[in-house]
């Protein structure tokens, strides 16, 4: 028997969000592996397929996340080279924030085996439905927390921002309960581009069917002695809007448009 | 037969969409009361309060830790020495008209 793999999302809500096709998927699978963010979503996977095994074990606090990642993708290839189809599971969205599924995808199309991964719901695709925010209407950056303080990123403050992670910011290793102790650094960073009274979003997707998001709205400056849990993301609202650029806007031919109109997202169905 | 747990009763709405719709419906309260949870369990799935009901769920699992473990981060203990394009770090000439 040939082995295969296939990657697919629950969801940040497993009951609302797990697609057909995902579900097809781990119903057909010789094994399942998981890693998911609640109780729930585990026993809804155990129902679906009798054989499944979590990936939790691979975790230790203390342990640096990279080897923690290794170990992941060895695993999920090692039931590969066996023969099993195998599906692996993982909450929210599997290839956003979710290195080792995209690792794991690559080996195993690079040693020959079917490999795809199948798209779900993240919890910025829940920021953007619970906040009310097209990130179409002026544009939006997104970090993995950490990441955007060690590359010193640029922040265009008229474009959203989209911090995630930020309750390990500063950590490399597995918190499992958060470890806000360098929100901070992170605070004094962003006060570099906005001011520090400037509302900011702390956002906690809903996680079961009909409990509601977490949503805290501090000023910025009091970001780190906010109540952050380790799914919390944070969101911060541009301060305005980008002028538009005149010449641009003539060379595009677009010179009879109003401003909001050149501004305004493209809606059609394929953009939407 | 011991009692139901709110775990158990949200794992049923994943597995059946008729119950689920009727969770997210009208009939919410309907399905409440003959779901074979207590009246306290009950009452913690009416506060739609998220906190709550991932205590009551941990409580239900002896404690056990909300499963949550990150998953993105990217080879950040390699040194970087990427810089960025310049037309990505000087920004086009703006007019005020937006």
């Amino acid at each position: 028997m040939r082995g295969s793999l296939t990657v697919v999302g629950t969801g940040i809500q497993l009951a609302c969000h797990l697609t057909p096709e995902a579900r097809a998927h781990l119903i057909a699978a010789d094994e399942v592996l998981y890693l998911v963010g609640d109780l729930v979503a585990v026993s809804s996977l155990q129902r679906l397929n009798a054989n499944t095994r979590s990936l939790h074990d691979l975790y230790e606090p203390g342990r640096s996340r990279d080897e923690t990642y290794d170990d992941i993708v060895a695993e999920i290839l090692a039931a590969v080279r066996g023969g099993a189809r195998v599906c692996v599971a993982l909450y929210g969205h599997p290839g956003v924030f979710a290195r080792p599924a995209h690792q794991a995808v690559r080996r195993a199309r690079a040693e020959g085996f079917p490999a795809r991964m199948v798209p779900a719901v993240s919890a910025e695709d829940c920021l953007f439905a619970d906040l009310g925010v097209d990130p179409g209407e002026n544009g939006c950056q997104s970090y993995e927390a950490t990441d955007f303080l060690l590359r010193k990123r640029e922040v265009d403050v008229s474009a959203a921002l989209v911090l995630w992670q930020i309750s390990v910011v500063g950590n490399l290793t597995y918190a499992p309960d958060g470890d806000p102790s360098r929100l901070p650094v992170l605070v004094e960073y962003l006060c570099r581009f906005y001011p520090r009274e400037h509302e900011v979003v702390l956002f906690e997707a809903a996680q079961f069917p009909g409990s509601e998001p977490i949503i805290q709205r501090p000023a910025l400056c009091e970001l780190a002695a906010a109540d952050i849990s380790p799914a919390t993301t944070l969101y911060v609202p541009p301060t305005g809007r980008r002028a538009v650029d005149r010449e641009l806007r003539e060379r595009l031919g677009l010179a009879d448009a109003s401003p909001a109109r050149t501004a305004a997202p493209a809606v059609s169905p394929l953009s939407s | 037969m011991g009692q139901k747990l709110i775990g158990e009763f949200l794992t049923e709405l994943a597995e059946d969409v008729d119950k689920l719709r009727a969770y997210l419906g009208e009939d919410r309260d309907d399905l409440l009361r003959e779901s074979g949870l207590s009246e306290d369990q009950q009452e913690v799935l009416r506060s739609n309060d998220l906190k709550r009901i991932r205590d009551a769920i941990r409580a239900e699992y002896s404690g056990a830790q909300i499963l949550f473990v990150p998953l993105g981060l990217q080879n950040l203990t390699v040194p970087q020495n990427i810089t960025a394009p310049q037309n990505l770090t000087a920004p086009p000439e703006d007019d005020d008209e937006g």
